[in-house]
């Protein structure tokens, strides 16, 4: 259903453009989710806003292909792609606090989307708006249709965005870091609703994300970028029990666990590279407590791996040393 | 620190530019006596309404006055009466201010309900019950700005205050046993003045404005001295004949107003560090 | 809410007391005899000095004076005139009346619509050539004087070219300039802020959201950005209304209206206090009462202010 192949995005700096993306290349089926992890700056929500038109005046698709159903979206003039937009495919995003106008009824919110795409009268779009709520689990939404955003808590917020979101059945959700600003319990609760929205309508998922808890619960498949690369892609059941990339497997490392008794949490060394230092070999190399002169020499490209995988390393499925 | 304040405002084209335009009106006000070719008062009724020549580069007003001449003793008045408002109403705004921010309580509550009501008080309702107290002149014009400016002032000397109050160097003074009126003099103001200056910057082109604006209203200073404002006034009856008094009246106040603003604006960005990173 | 309202109409209370001792003693606690420079040429008939006396209640107590005065302003009387002998203020005032808000009001809507218009333009071509002339255009807008200003488009447009007509006020023509020349310092002073609030609206999530749910870009820049930017920009409405005001003044001089501002000046000159104080309360309750307009004006916008989340 969506064809994400080598990617390449750039932003325009003070010094010239900065190659953000390099060849992000992967692919979701219908009603999949597809969960993408990585640090901070790696990259994961500039795919995401690249997938759906919003880089902005700073931002430029350099190269690569995105196809949605079958249609291209790279090659789309700006209105085309807005039409897309809310109706095909549809973003939640990180703060529920800020994400929706305070001065508008959330109903107003909704309905907003669906006059915008669909030929709905006053009346239908408001009865509607009252359905997705109630979709959503918002209790008594005949009368929190009329409510405004700062009467709702952030989990209800989060749930109003989901709604905003699913408004006209989009076949691609992408939700960025959806549940880092809000406590563990209601963490859960979305994590839940969006399941249960995947099961009823099929909807695919594009869950980006740092925490890897979250990627456990919810994730069939994983990517895993890297200073605007993806380096590791595989189920989510092998890809945590069995990583095949170094980064992968420090990362899965680093969550504090009790069943090992250590003195520190471990922690990977250095810095991820910014855009565009890294001209040749692995981005990695320099933290890799695995890498040889051939990671500096030849720079490794996304491949195959077992059945299903991809891994882009020298020495991936090498036991570390 | 002095010197990289300095690289950053001339950065700022608009402050360059302003700059240059404030130091020409100053030094013109200065050494006004002595660039003026012809005295400011000096009637000739046979002239009247001359065109630019030799003797008049700018040609004569309705009373065969020499344009040029009162133009430039104009900018002794504009910036007189700039420095005058200024300086009194960063005395009394940053006396009221201070006090009120430092002692608070019912200090503060009184002040500043004094303030407010000023501040109710549309600027021309407050020119013109000056006005009418004192009558037209240049004490009223300064007065009657004063009345209109302080209040800003104040209360931006109060919220500064407010600010430091909760610096430590202040809770040291006061174990040390300072008084507080030293505390606020000696410690404080110079701690805030750097803002203070700048609003009061930026409030001088208003200033000259509000007073070409007096001026011109014949609430201003009074004939025979020379105000810009009045210059416009008395020029704009001939326009259609003779339109060089008030033109050039109206082209000199504009880019002086300009020029100030431009330095004061100039000179904020340069000291507001939020906007640095362009 | 309604706390909120109370407390600045006891505001507004406090201000007009405030205006009406300050104006009483600016009336009466002056020196020089009113009735003297009533009297000019006869100022040795006593007769008339006696009637004139009583019938501008001049030899009562002053204590009893403030009384008629208050309970003269509360019914909407102002006095007499001190330049028309006899005649009542309310009837000096009453052709300008109709002329100054009419005025005022024009200027600003045309200054709010002109404002805001080229404001979010110059907000959505950020330091393209487009911003950078519309910055240079307000900076000169507020910096030279509106009747500067109106030399020039004065010498311009009705003198050189002939299009407008000089001055006066009846016709539509005439009003045209007067009206334009008011509004654009407000003009400039809104467009400025409109500019700056849209630049930091624009930055925000909720407008990203707009973008993400596939909404047409007007929507997303009136609708969502612009209507944030509108209760900061009522913050502003009273600063700029003040100016608005003396401007008002400086124009009616100008174009020769016979408006409240001209009046007032005029009066000044003429030791017309009673007029001249009459339109110093009027101007301080418009001032004031729209000041309470636009914190109502804040309260309809803004959800979280009628819940009471800020004063």
């Amino acid at each position: 259903m969506l064809e994400v192949e080598r990617l390449c995005v750039a932003f325009r700096g003070q010094t010239g453009p900065r190659e953000v993306l390099s060849g992000v290349s992967l692919s979701m089926r219908q009603g999949e989710i597809l969960g993408l992890v990585g640090e901070s700056g790696s990259g994961k929500s500039v795919t995401a806003l690249a997938i759906m038109g919003l880089l902005g005046e700073q931002g430029r698709i350099s190269g690569g292909r995105i196809r949605l159903d079958g249609r291209e979206l790279t090659t789309l003039n700006p209105s085309d792609i807005r039409r897309l937009r809310g109706s095909c495919m549809a973003m939640i995003f990180q703060e529920p606090m800020t994400s929706l106008n305070p001065l508008l009824r959330v109903g107003l919110q909704i309905e907003e989307t669906l006059h915008a795409h669909l030929p709905l009268s006053r009346a239908e779009a408001r009865t509607r708006a009252i359905q997705l709520l109630g979709e959503v689990g918002i209790p008594a939404p005949e009368t929190r249709v009329d409510a405004y955003p700062h009467q709702f808590s952030g989990g209800m917020r989060q749930r109003v965005m989901i709604a905003i979101a699913m408004a006209c059945a989009p076949r691609l959700l992408i939700a960025d870091e959806p549940t880092t600003a809000l406590d563990v319990t209601i963490q859960a609760q979305i994590l839940a609703l969006m399941r249960r929205l995947r099961a009823e309508r099929g909807t695919a998922i594009l869950l980006i994300t740092h925490d890897l808890g979250v990627i456990a619960q919810m994730s069939d498949r994983v990517a895993v970028m890297y200073a605007g690369e993806i380096v590791e892609a595989a189920p989510a059941g092998e890809l945590l029990h069995s990583p095949a990339h170094p980064y992968t497997r420090l990362l899965l490392a680093s969550l504090p666990t009790t069943r090992r008794r250590a003195p520190r949490l471990p922690v990977i060394e250095g810095q991820m590279p910014g855009p565009g230092t890294i001209a040749s070999g692995c981005r990695f190399r320099m933290r890799c407590p695995m890498a040889v002169p051939r990671c500096t020499d030849e720079t490794p490209v996304l491949a195959p791996f077992q059945s299903g995988r991809f891994v882009r390393c020298w020495r991936a499925g090498d036991i570390a040393t | 620190m002095r010197s990289m304040l300095l690289r950053r405002v001339l950065r700022q084209k608009g402050a360059v530019i302003g700059g240059t335009i404030v130091l020409s009106v100053v030094l013109t006000a200065l050494l006004a006596p002595l660039l003026a070719p012809h005295p400011f008062d000096a009637t000739d009724l046979l002239n009247t309404w001359a065109s630019p020549d030799d003797v008049n580069p700018l040609g004569t007003d309705q009373l065969g006055r020499d344009i040029l001449s009162r133009l430039i003793i104009g900018a002794r008045v504009s910036l007189a009466v700039g420095l005058s408002v200024v300086t009194v109403t960063l005395v009394v705004g940053v006396s009221v201010g201070m006090v009120a921010g430092y002692f608070g309580g019912r200090t503060d509550a009184f002040f500043m309900r004094a303030v407010d009501i000023v501040l109710a008080f549309p600027e021309v309702v407050l020119a013109i019950l000056v006005a009418a107290v004192l009558g037209p002149g240049l004490l009223t014009v300064i007065v009657a700005l004063s009345l209109v400016w302080w209040p800003g002032i104040a209360r931006l000397a109060r919220s500064l205050v407010l600010v430091q109050k909760q610096e430590l160097y202040v809770d040291a003074a006061i174990v040390c046993g300072t008084p507080a009126v030293k505390i606020i003099w000696r410690h404080i103001l110079p701690n805030i003045a750097g803002a203070l200056l700048v609003r009061a910057s930026v409030g001088v082109g208003f200033i000259i404005m509000a007073e070409a604006t007096l001026s011109f209203l014949g609430l201003g200073v009074q004939e025979p001295v020379p105000s810009w404002g009045s210059m416009i006034r008395d020029g704009l009856p001939a326009l259609r004949t003779d339109p060089m008094l008030a033109i050039s009246a109206s082209l000199v106040i504009g880019l002086t107003i300009i020029g100030f603003n431009l330095l004061g604006d100039g000179l904020r960005d340069a000291l507001d560090p939020r906007l640095h990173g362009r | 809410m309604w706390r909120f309202l109370a407390r600045r109409l006891s505001s507004l209370l406090l201000v007009m007391v405030v205006a009406i001792v300050v104006t009483f003693a600016a009336i009466h606690a002056l020196p020089g005899d009113p009735v003297t420079v009533m009297l000019s040429d006869h100022s040795a008939d006593r007769e008339m000095a006696a009637r004139l006396r009583a019938e501008y209640g001049l030899d009562q107590p002053l204590a009893e004076q403030f009384l008629r005065y208050v309970g003269g302003i509360l019914t909407g009387q102002f006095g007499l005139s001190f330049r028309y002998v006899h005649t009542p203020v309310v009837d000096v005032l009453r052709e300008s009346l109709a002329i100054s808000p009419v005025l005022a009001l024009a200027a600003l809507s045309l200054a709010l619509v002109l404002g805001s218009l080229v404001g979010v333009h110059a907000a959505l071509h950020r330091n393209r050539v487009q911003d950078t002339a519309i910055i240079v255009a307000l900076v000169a807008g507020l910096s030279i004087p509106n009747f500067a200003v109106a030399t020039f488009l004065v010498y311009l447009l009705s003198v050189k070219l002939g299009l407008l007509p000089v001055a006066g006020w009846g016709t539509l023509g005439q009003a045209v300039l007067p009206v334009v020349v008011l509004a654009i310092p407000s003009s400039a002073y809104v467009a400025r802020l409109a500019r700056t609030f849209m630049l930091e609206v624009l930055q925000q999530d909720f407008v990203r959201t707009a973008r993400a749910k596939g909404l047409a870009e007007r929507l997303v820049i009136w609708r969502h950005a612009f209507g944030n930017t509108l209760v900061p920009l009522a913050t502003s409405a009273g600063v700029m209304l003040g100016g608005l005001l003396s401007n008002t003044v400086v124009v009616e001089t100008i174009f020769n209206i016979p408006g409240l501002g001209r009046l007032a000046v005029d009066s000044i000159f003429a030791r017309d206090y009673p007029v001249a104080m009459a339109v110093v309360l009027l101007f301080t309750f418009f001032y004031a009462g729209i000041n309470i307009l636009v914190d109502l004006f804040y309260g309809l916008v803004d959800p979280r202010i009628r819940d009471g989340a800020t004063a």
